[in-house]
């Protein structure tokens, strides 16, 4: 079903450099409506680094990126207008309410019937009646809900998530999960980055595994492993072989290959 | 005890050390040498130059310094009274999350931990008494040593009073004592301090007329007053350390020495043995330290108080989007402390215009002071109102992330101070017309005033939106200059980056205004003659023209950088 999906996102040979550090390399993916894309890797991989090129918030330093068709180094508010970008550390105006918050995001990106919508995700992410708080009165979970909900108001077509069940309790974590498939089968592509691996590999339908910023493994967990045994002529340890194991091997290989 | 007197030091020495450490490691970079550098010309060209000539020349007149000593005691005074009738009930002591992470669940007594606070206290205060003698106290008095000396005394048995206050007052709390009973061990002292003071002032000479007020009468008239027992014994706490800074000879030094030190003696034995819970309360002091810097290194400003909740205006989803920043802004400067700024400002306002009015001072003074206001707020508002990008800077992520080009963003953030500032500057335009109406002025008539006003508030809002502008783009121009953490804001050479930019800003403003000034010379030159003072208008609506074009040109150069602008770089 996915493989026909059109794609919502692409990302053709990103790159960023800081100096003399490399952080993304020569990165190419896709990912179509109703996919759900983990991203994973070791800490300082350059996944955060790849999720803010792709949100437009810092200008790669080469490379193409299109949003739901648009280009997003020509046309960038077209293609921003596509997508919501959460963050793992909640980034809130602490001067706003969070009613005011959505209202903020409503006329921003043109929501009309806004009202309704925000009663909606607020029931749904257990946020009802904390509509005139401000955020230094939320916890850490719950502003992390606030933001979860800014980003779903305006329905974007494609959906960043950097580490999103930080903060979260059980509930809304199970919560969270459910409300990320509901919006991948209303045909929304979701990237989602976590080292949570259980978790992307509940959730996501492809994984692109990156070390030192480039790409070491893309695809879904049987054609990774397929392609694992492939190169090295041997079975993965581990049968069948969970995401955690061969996020390890293959990281640990990467390191080895750079050490 | 030892111990952790030993480990306060440690803790401050260290500090200190990495400070400098890294202080020196930025020097490599050119902007902080650069600040570093200007930061010590204008502290030397301001404080060092005299403090540091060859034998050091007072530069005070002896006879101030009784003054300036009364002046010390009174406030001190007033310190210890509010410690004691109005201070906190709950008894904060100042610990860092962090030492209270690592000492209170140590093998440690709470009388150690007071040692350990104490101790710390003596440090820092012996760092305030240099800071102290470094700016004042050297060129003030010509005897910097007593001064350190003094101002050390002086700081920390105010210190430890303060805690000890505190303390004392937090364990009637906590043996339950209702309000009044509470503050009755301060209530016959402070009764016989103030009929002390009264009788001593009753029975010392009459403060001289105004009229005959000098330096040296003044400085009689305080020392005669504190001087004479029984004043002088209650005053001796607090005069001693003061004494020490001021004294001018070894012999002086030496009288107020002995009693300062004994002071500051019993004070150390005294706070320790104030059995009281205090660690829950510096828990929580600690946490709302820690929301602050964390408010002040994300948002720029300190957290908001629960308060108003209802917005200014309603927003509707439809129109442009960027509106959505000005409503934002707007709300930012109705929640936020420029609010308190502007309320000052009205509270002076009200409060003068009735005095004036009653001191047959009319309309005309009126009129004049709010043209004067209308300048402060033409030069200081853009400087004072920073619900802008200086605010949002902290949250260019988000920014960043909305579906706005650079342009747009920025125009929207600049509007949002100006809208504000520009209804100021009309109103008072308008009052000053207003209030001076009926005054007859043969040589600056009503008409002639009307035509003034119509050009300054043609002018004035399009200069206060390229002056917020200004002060914008050094943002997006030198960010990394715009230091949006507190631990990188801090020292000489922030000090000497801001500096450079109050210069540099100064010097955009008169670029930026010079053709303008240049199109308004020219129409007043052509139509003085014929018009006089009506042709302000049209010069005003010309100059205002020529700002626009700037502004448009500025607004794109600007809206691209932001749209490239790298936040992590």
């Amino acid at each position: 079903m996915l493989a026909d999906a059109p794609a919502v996102l692409e990302v053709n040979r990103l790159g960023k450099v800081y100096g003399d550090l490399r952080a993304v390399s020569e990165l190419s993916f896709s990912a179509a409506a109703g996919e759900i894309l983990g991203l994973v890797g070791p800490n300082g991989a350059g996944k955060t680094t790849t999720l803010r090129c792709v949100a437009g918030i810092i200008p790669p330093t080469h490379g193409q990126i299109a949003i739901a068709g648009h280009d997003l180094h020509q046309d960038p508010v077209a293609a921003k207008r596509e997508l919501a970008f959460l963050p793992d550390e909640p980034k809130l105006f602490d001067y706003l309410t969070v009613r005011e918050h959505l209202n903020l995001i409503a006329r921003l990106y043109g929501v009309a019937g806004w009202e309704a919508k925000a009663d909606q995700i607020l029931e749904e992410l257990e946020l009802k009646g904390k509509e005139s708080a401000l955020p230094l009165e939320l916890s850490r979970g719950m502003k992390q809900k606030l933001s979860i909900a800014c980003g779903f108001l305006h329905d974007p077509r494609l959906i960043l998530l950097d580490e999103p069940l930080t903060g979260l309790d059980p509930l809304g974590i199970r919560r969270m999960k459910e409300s990320l498939r509901r919006r991948a089968e209303a045909k929304n592509a979701i990237v989602l980055s976590s080292h949570l691996l259980p978790l992307v590999e509940e959730l996501c339908h492809r994984i692109l595994v990156i070390a030192g910023g480039r790409m070491v493994a893309f695809g879904t967990i049987a054609q990774i492993r397929a392609h694992l045994e492939e190169s090295k002529g041997q079975r993965v340890s581990g049968a069948p072989g969970s995401l955690e194991d061969l996020f390890i091997r293959i990281t640990s290989e990467q390191s080895a290959g750079t050490g | 005890m030892f111990n952790l007197a030993r480990i306060a030091a440690f803790l401050l020495l260290c500090g200190i050390k990495n400070r400098v450490r890294r202080q020196i490691q930025r020097m490599r970079q050119p902007r902080h040498f650069i600040g570093m550098m200007v930061a010590l010309a204008y502290l030397w060209f301001v404080f060092g130059r005299r403090a540091l000539a060859p034998g050091i020349r007072q530069s005070l007149p002896v006879a101030a310094l009784p003054v300036i000593e009364a002046l010390l005691v009174v406030s001190a005074l007033f310190s210890v009274f509010a410690a004691w009738f109005f201070g906190r009930e709950q008894p904060t002591l100042s610990f860092s999350e962090a030492e209270i992470h690592f000492f209170f669940p140590a093998p440690i007594t709470r009388r150690m931990l007071l040692h350990y606070k104490l101790s710390k206290s003596l440090l820092g205060t012996l760092l305030s008494a240099a800071v102290s003698t470094a700016f004042f106290g050297a060129v003030a008095t010509g005897h910097p040593l007593n001064f350190l000396l003094g101002a050390w005394l002086a700081f920390f048995t105010l210190t430890l009073h303060l805690t000890g206050a505190t303390l004392t007052r937090a364990s009637l709390v906590q043996q339950g004592k209702p309000g009044w009973r509470r503050r009755w061990p301060a209530v016959p002292v402070a009764a016989a301090v103030i009929a002390i003071l009264v009788w001593s002032g009753a029975r010392a000479p009459h403060l001289p007329p105004i009229a005959q007020w000098s330096l040296d009468s003044l400085s009689r008239w305080a020392t005669d007053l504190m001087d004479a027992p029984p004043l002088a014994w209650v005053l001796l706490p607090i005069r001693a350390p003061i004494q020490v800074a001021f004294a001018q000879n070894g012999h002086a030094l030496l009288a107020a020495l002995v009693p300062a030190v004994v002071v500051a003696a019993i004070h150390y034995l005294w706070v320790p043995s104030t059995q009281v819970s205090f660690e829950e309360a510096s828990l929580e002091y600690a946490e709302q330290r820690a929301r602050l810097v964390e408010s002040r290194r994300t948002q720029g400003r300190a957290p908001l108080a629960s308060g108003k909740r209802k917005p200014p205006f309603a927003l509707s989803s439809e129109g442009r989007p960027e509106m959505a920043l000005v409503w934002k802004n707007v709300i930012a400067f109705v929640r936020g402390g420029s609010r308190s700024t502007f309320s000052a400002m009205l509270v002076v306002v009200v409060l003068f215009v009735p005095m004036l009015l009653k001191g047959g001072l009319g309309g005309l003074w009126l009129s004049g002071i709010c043209l004067m206001l209308v300048v402060f707020v033409t030069l200081l508002g853009p400087d004072t109102l920073r619900v802008d990008l200086r605010q949002d800077i902290r949250q260019i992520d988000l920014l960043r992330s909305f579906p706005l080009s650079g342009r747009r963003v920025l125009w929207a953030e600049v509007l949002g101070p100006t809208l504000m500032l520009g209804a100021v500057q009309l109103v008072l335009l308008a009052a000053s017309v207003a209030v001076s109406a009926s005054y007859p002025l043969p040589r600056f008539r009503l008409p002639d005033r009307i035509a003034v006003f119509f050009g300054l508030a043609l002018f004035l809002p399009t200069l206060t939106f390229f002056n917020v502008l200004a002060r914008n783009a050094a943002v997006l121009v030198m960010p990394s200059w715009m230091a949006a953490d507190p631990y990188q804001s801090r020292g000489l050479e922030m000090m000497g980056q801001r500096l450079l930019l109050w210069v540099a800003n100064l010097l955009v403003m008169l670029v930026a205004v010079l053709p303008s000034g240049v199109v308004a010379a020219l129409v007043m030159l052509v139509f003085w003659s014929p018009a006089g003072l009506f042709a302000i208008p049209l010069a005003s609506a010309l100059a205002t023209g020529v700002m626009i074009l700037e502004l448009h040109l500025g607004l794109k150069l600007l809206g691209q950088l932001f749209d490239k602008l790298d936040a992590t770089a």
